[in-house]
């Protein structure tokens, strides 16, 4: 859109900043979705193909805590890297870079007209204008439950509880692109996107996302440096504002502070996405400035309006303080914590509720550190080539919900020819490389009532699947030798009974069945009896 | 399937009784008597060209069976056996076995006509190479191959539904894949429980097996032929000619469901192979399927269109008979061929 500066005569760009913007965002998320294309079809030509799964800091920082692994510590340096940038430049991933957030963006794009909230209500506009005693803004408000949420978050982790299922925009959106590749339903991003529609485009980025707040409290360190220091930064020049406030309304995260009377140089709110949008937005020339290490990138003046109602400029800066702050109170603090107390109770229920061990692809890590450690982005189970990992439903309880679990009915699993495809691309550490000789994913158990074999016909499908030798015949009746079986589930997949009548069981509870005594109480599959289960 | 229930006669004739025809019982019978008529006709007339070209040289090498020479050599003239069962012996290449049989059976050009699309169904389901004894030599399914090429075929699709391991690693590792490829045949390669690339299909003289799910590029074949490894299987008995047409389906559920005894029967009796070609060159002898276990070198390559005579002649290689494999009685049963080889002309070259 060309438009002519009056003042000037000089025609300028005015959606310069904001198209470069828009096709960054693009490209990270073209980037994003063949990067996903990648880890989803076989053969795996790229190991590192899981890079943008590596950049998330939050889910960096889960590392630190529930891994203990260097290694893996150090191969989420693009995420390290990534922290180190935000000192610098505050939350330019969220306005440049962050698939999720692009697609908020363009969920809002899409909004007709009438529906559309970009800018401030009349609530907020008053807010502004404070009264003098240093309360923040609505708006500015609004900004700190994401704070809580990182406190909470973070927390639970010590406590191996792993919430970077919903708080990590790159698992989300990696879980949405599992669900578009292999149909389902991405159900958090879904809501996200409503949320996004109905909503505010950015409430999530604002309010709640967890990676957001852990950006915004290294920006906020970071924003004292100057911007000569930066490679992107919003500069202020006090002198040339006229206090319209259409920095104001044009701000995706209703950042107050370019309205700033005493702006000195270099904004400073530890929410600001340097995305330029009050830039453009700022009929002023020259009063607000995209620098690059101290350079001009783009300047105001290039074609914003005064907006028809202005926003008054705030009766005291206490209120843009309370942008800057990513501090919580003590109150808040102790609020948070409650909450996670609570939450972890639930989550206590929840894994009460459904204590049955599911099966995990080999290599998995024990369950308990694979629950820390899993962030649920179901990369694993879009590598692999078999398609025998599914993401578990709400029935195996809440704790596991998401997670990668191996469904040999669906497809037995194929390690031995597969190179461990789960493993490579999961960014987590959640599964460990193993050679295959030293695969057990579990252990088939026959059913001797529904097996064709033992009801005296000719079948052994199970036998002539197993590349295990894993399986003696005896007559037409098939046992499994315990020495030889992987887990794989060749022979669970092609059962030619319904339900099947040859199943894989996690080791631990097999064990556990078989060492439990006396016989003959078996209820079913999956029940209580010890051994095999025999016909009644 | 209508096409394969009508392999006994000319294309233009068996259209002919099917539209004469109703019912299926009436059909089935109609079917066996001008089988034997067809049969009996084609007997004469090869006998009545045997007589007429007996003095020729390449005629006498046929039939004499004593010319392993040139069983490597491209058919250059149309080989004249007149055997409707042949077994090649004597080891040596079990490609050169297969077309051995062949000839002896009169040739490939019998049963395949130019421009037909021909399925050729190995044993390729393992991969162990030719010395495992799981899975047909490559050797012989690269002549089926060819052989179907000099008799015209405008396609050769080789496929199978494999068993263990990813479908494209069975063709690699057992040698199968490139072994086809190399003379001039496409590969179809299945593997897993994934039923829907079958197309459902009725199984019309079905004793128990009702429907099962067939490769839509074997009921579109105008020739399908069972190559299959002669081997022990632990379930079935033997693994022979008809066990080995499982693998032209993609569901294996039904047929195990319908119990292997009937079910391969009456699969055999819906995909009708015109030509059955028995490797049992290396064989495995228990254990089977799919081994290991120990293994024999009868180095015997059996040809027959009669897939039910090829199968109960290969029972004879384990020291069994047919009725040790309830399929092959069942096959001769429901009067797909002849159980009792006997009654054949057999050849052994």
């Amino acid at each position: 859109m060309l438009q002519t500066d009056e003042g000037s005569g000089v025609r300028r760009r005015r959606g310069g900043i904001a198209l470069a913007r828009r096709l960054t965002q693009a490209a990270f998320l073209v980037l994003f979705g063949v990067l996903a294309f990648e880890m989803a079809f076989p053969p795996l030509r790229s190991p590192s193909a899981n890079f943008l799964l590596r950049l998330d800091p939050l889910a960096a920082v889960y590392a630190v805590i529930s891994t203990h692994s260097l290694a893996i510590i150090a191969a989420f340096w693009p995420a390290w890297v990534l922290l180190g940038l935000t000192l610098l430049s505050g939350r330019f991933f969220c306005g440049w870079i962050c698939p999720l957030g692009t697609c908020f963006d363009a969920a809002g794009k899409v909004k007709p007209k009438a529906l559309k909230y970009y800018e401030p209500s009349g609530k907020d506009v008053r807010s502004l204008r404070g009264s003098g005693s240093g309360a923040p803004s609505v708006r500015a408000r609004w900004l700190r439950p994401k704070y809580l949420l990182l406190v909470l978050v973070l927390g639970l982790a010590f406590a191996k509880v792993d919430l970077l299922f919903f708080g990590s925009p790159m698992v989300v959106m990696s879980r949405a692109t599992y669900y578009v590749l292999l149909p389902g339903v991405p159900a958090l991003f879904i809501a996200l996107l409503l949320l996004a529609f109905f909503y505010r485009p950015r409430f999530w980025c604002e309010s709640i996302c967890p990676a957001g707040a852990l950006m915004s409290a290294v920006s906020a360190i970071g924003k004292r440096l100057p911007s000569a220091a930066s490679p992107l930064s919003v500069v202020k020049e006090p002198a040339a504002c006229t206090s319209c406030g259409a920095c104001y309304k044009a701000c995706g995260f209703g950042v107050a502070e370019p309205l700033s009377s005493t702006g000195d140089g270099r904004l400073r709110s530890a929410d600001c996405t340097e995305c330029g949008a009050c830039v453009s937005a700022c009929p002023e020339g020259g009063a607000l400035v995209l620098q690059s290490f101290g350079g001009t990138l783009y300047s105001s003046g290039g074609g914003g309006r005064s907006p028809a109602v202005r926003v008054p400029r705030p009766a005291d800066d206490s209120i843009l303080a309370a942008d800057r702050r990513f501090a919580i109170s003590r109150g808040e603090f102790i609020g948070s914590m409650g909450l996670g107390a609570v939450l972890l109770a639930g989550y206590g229920i929840g894994v009460r509720g459904n204590a049955q061990p599911v099966l995990r692809m080999p290599g998995a890590q024990d369950e308990s550190a694979f629950l820390s450690r899993c962030s649920r982005c179901l990369a694993c189970a879009r590598a692999c080539p078999a398609g025998c990992l599914k993401p578990a439903g709400l029935d195996s309880g809440l704790r596991k919900l998401w997670t990668p679990t191996f469904q040999p009915r669906t497809a037995g699993c194929i390690f031995d020819q597969c190179s461990q495809a789960c493993e490579t691309v999961c960014p987590a550490g959640a599964i460990q490389r193993v050679k295959p000789a030293d695969v057990r994913i579990g252990l088939a158990r026959i059913d001797h009532r529904t097996c064709l074999g033992w009801r005296g016909r000719q079948c052994l499908v199970c036998m002539e699947r197993c590349r295990f030798n894993a399986i003696s015949v005896n007559g037409l009746r098939p046992s499994v030798l315990p020495d030889k079986c992987t887990g794989c589930g060749a022979c669970e997949e092609t059962c030619p009974t319904s339900p099947e009548s040859i199943k894989v069981y996690p080791l631990g509870s097999y064990t556990a069945q078989n060492t439990g005594g006396s016989g003959g109480q078996g209820k079913g599959r999956g029940g209580t009896s010890s051994g095999q289960l025999t016909p009644k | 399937m209508k096409s394969n229930d009508r392999e006994w006669l000319t294309p233009e004739c068996a259209e002919l009784v099917g539209k004469i025809l109703g019912s299926e019982v009436e059909r089935l019978e109609f079917l066996k008597k001008a089988g034997k008529w067809a049969g009996g006709i084609l007997l004469a007339g090869s006998l009545g060209t045997l007589a007429a070209s007996c003095t020729g040289k390449e005629a006498a090498r046929h039939t004499a069976g004593s010319a392993p020479a040139a069983s490597t050599a491209p058919a250059q003239a149309s080989p004249v056996g007149t055997a409707d069962l042949a077994v090649a012996s004597g080891g040596g290449d079990p490609g050169a076995l297969a077309r051995r049989a062949v000839d002896a059976i009169g040739g490939m050009g019998k049963f395949v006509k130019a421009g037909n699309v021909v399925v050729i169904k190995p044993n390729a389901s393992f991969t162990d190479g030719p010395k495992g004894g799981t899975s047909t030599d490559p050797s012989v399914v690269a002549q089926v191959v060819a052989m179907c090429k000099e008799a015209g075929a405008s396609r050769v699709i080789v496929t199978d539904h494999t068993l263990r391991g990813a479908a494209d690693m069975c063709f690699t590792r057992n040698g199968i894949g490139a072994a086809a490829r190399s003379a001039g045949a496409e590969i179809l390669a299945y593997g897993g429980s994934d039923s829907s690339q079958g197309v459902e299909t009725a199984v019309p003289n079905g004793v128990t097996l009702r429907t099962t799910r067939i490769y839509p590029a074997v009921l579109s074949a105008d020739v399908v032929i069972t190559v299959p490894k002669a081997k022990s299987h632990e379930g079935a008995g033997l693994s022979l000619g008809m066990k080995n047409l499982i693998g032209v389906t993609a569901d294996m559920s039904n047929i195990h469901n319908a119990g292997l005894e009937q079910g391969i029967a009456d699969l055999a009796g819906l995909v009708r192979p015109k030509l059955s070609i028995v490797d049992a060159s290396v064989v495995l002898l228990s254990n089977g399927p799919g081994g290991p276990g120990p293994i024999a070198s009868p180095g015997i390559v059996i040809a027959s269109p009669d897939f039910v005579a090829a199968d109960s002649y290969a029972c004879t290689i384990f020291g069994k008979t047919a009725s040790d494999v309830p399929y092959v009685v069942n096959a001769g049963r429901a009067g797909l061929g002849q159980v009792d080889f006997n009654r054949l002309k057999v050849a052994k070259v």
